[in-house]
């Protein structure tokens, strides 16, 4: 087997200060900063020293016991994600606790910003949501349409670490937030233990160009970690490429931590591509 | 991903107000009772199966099964 090696060549992405700086400012247009341009300069300052620094988690503590490297610096982010991802599955895997599904609206629109009118796939949401509770569920809704209506909420895309190797993608996921690339707000540290939780999952969607639609296939791609992604960042010290490939040839046992829970999907269109998209979700 | 499914019932696909106007898509879908039906099926399917497979009734058919290549 040939030695793995790590390809680079990709042109660069770092900023100069000007450019930095500009795209920092460009988002307080509203008249209420006008006044406040010297507070903003040292604020531009403590984002260029936080940018310039690439302090991508300057909150860290020790990962402690139970991590391949306990000393390692990890970011209090990924641990509270890790913890509420456990605290998840104890629920989930208590037999006299109430059984969960997870309704997950798949529609951007929303009558709350430009649409001007609630989705129909919101609906359909709200028509399976008591027969489900009728049936004795707890049901959890996960609107993915407050990703366009609501403020701070995204859910940044996958970086497909596992391309790279399968151990460089951690469960849950390591990439975000970012603060020094200022990839904040990110959503998925809530929705991974949703899913966790959940013994079972109805998806409700469109059909966005015969495909899912963005927030929804930005939460899919985000849940790749689940597949048989590494519990253990330590590991790979981060994000080591070499490390990871390392780990993924020496023999990978792919664990699949959302194994076992149930899935139904409805997807409707007003045109084309329903079964088509409904063929899509495969979810073996 | 390992999940597990529900059976064709829980996988529901269809047209509301198929090549209609976008404008009154929501009173097609007020009129379109036999769609509404499916996706009611498709949840009571899920429910089940969930049901089911807590009782000891439903279990995985690749229970045990080690796969050659899991990438």
């Amino acid at each position: 087997m040939a030695e793995p090696d790590v390809r680079k060549g990709m042109p660069p992405v770092k900023l100069p200060r000007e450019e930095f700086e500009k795209r920092y400012r460009r988002r307080f247009v509203d008249p209420a900063f006008r006044p406040l341009q010297r507070e903003l300069d040292a604020i531009v300052q403590a984002a260029w020293d936080a940018y310039s620094h690439s302090r991508k988690a300057p909150l860290t503590r020790k990962a402690g016991p139970g991590f391949a490297d306990p000393a390692y610096e990890i970011s209090v982010d990924w641990l509270a994600a890790r913890e509420a991802i456990l605290e998840a599955q104890r629920r989930h895997d208590d037999a006299a606790a109430q059984p969960r599904i997870l309704v997950i609206n798949g529609s951007a629109r929303s009558e709350h910003t430009c649409p001007g009118e609630m989705s129909k796939s919101w609906r359909l949401v709200k028509l399976a949501e008591p027969v489900l509770i009728e049936m004795g569920f707890a049901v959890d809704i996960l609107d993915l349409s407050r990703l366009t209506a609501e403020y701070g909420r995204q859910i940044h895309p996958c970086k497909s670490c596992v391309s790279t190797a399968m151990p460089l993608c951690h469960w849950p996921c390591s990439c975000y937030p970012n603060y020094s690339l200022g990839q904040t707000d990110d959503w998925m540290n809530e929705i991974y233990p949703l899913w966790v939780a959940a013994h079972g999952i109805l998806i409700v969607t469109p059909v966005n160009w015969y495909h899912a639609p963005t927030a929804l296939k930005a939460m899919i791609d985000r849940l790749v970690c689940a597949d048989g992604g590494n519990p253990d960042p330590t590991s790979t010290h981060g994000k080591h490429a070499d490390q990871a490939k390392a780990l993924e040839l020496r023999g990978w046992p792919y664990p699949r931590h959302l194994a076992g829970r149930h899935f139904g999907l409805v997807v409707h269109g007003d045109s084309v591509g329903s079964e088509t998209l409904r063929r899509r979700f495969r979810t073996g | 991903m390992s999940l597990i499914s529900a059976g064709r019932t829980s996988q529901a696909d269809g047209y509301v107000g198929y090549m209609e106007p976008y404008a009154t898509s929501h009173q097609a879908l007020d009129e379109d009772r036999d769609f509404q039906d499916e996706v009611l099926n498709a949840a009571r399917a899920l429910g089940n199966a969930v049901k089911l497979a807590r009782a000891g009734k439903f279990e995985n058919p690749a229970e045990g099964l080690a796969e050659p290549n899991p990438k």
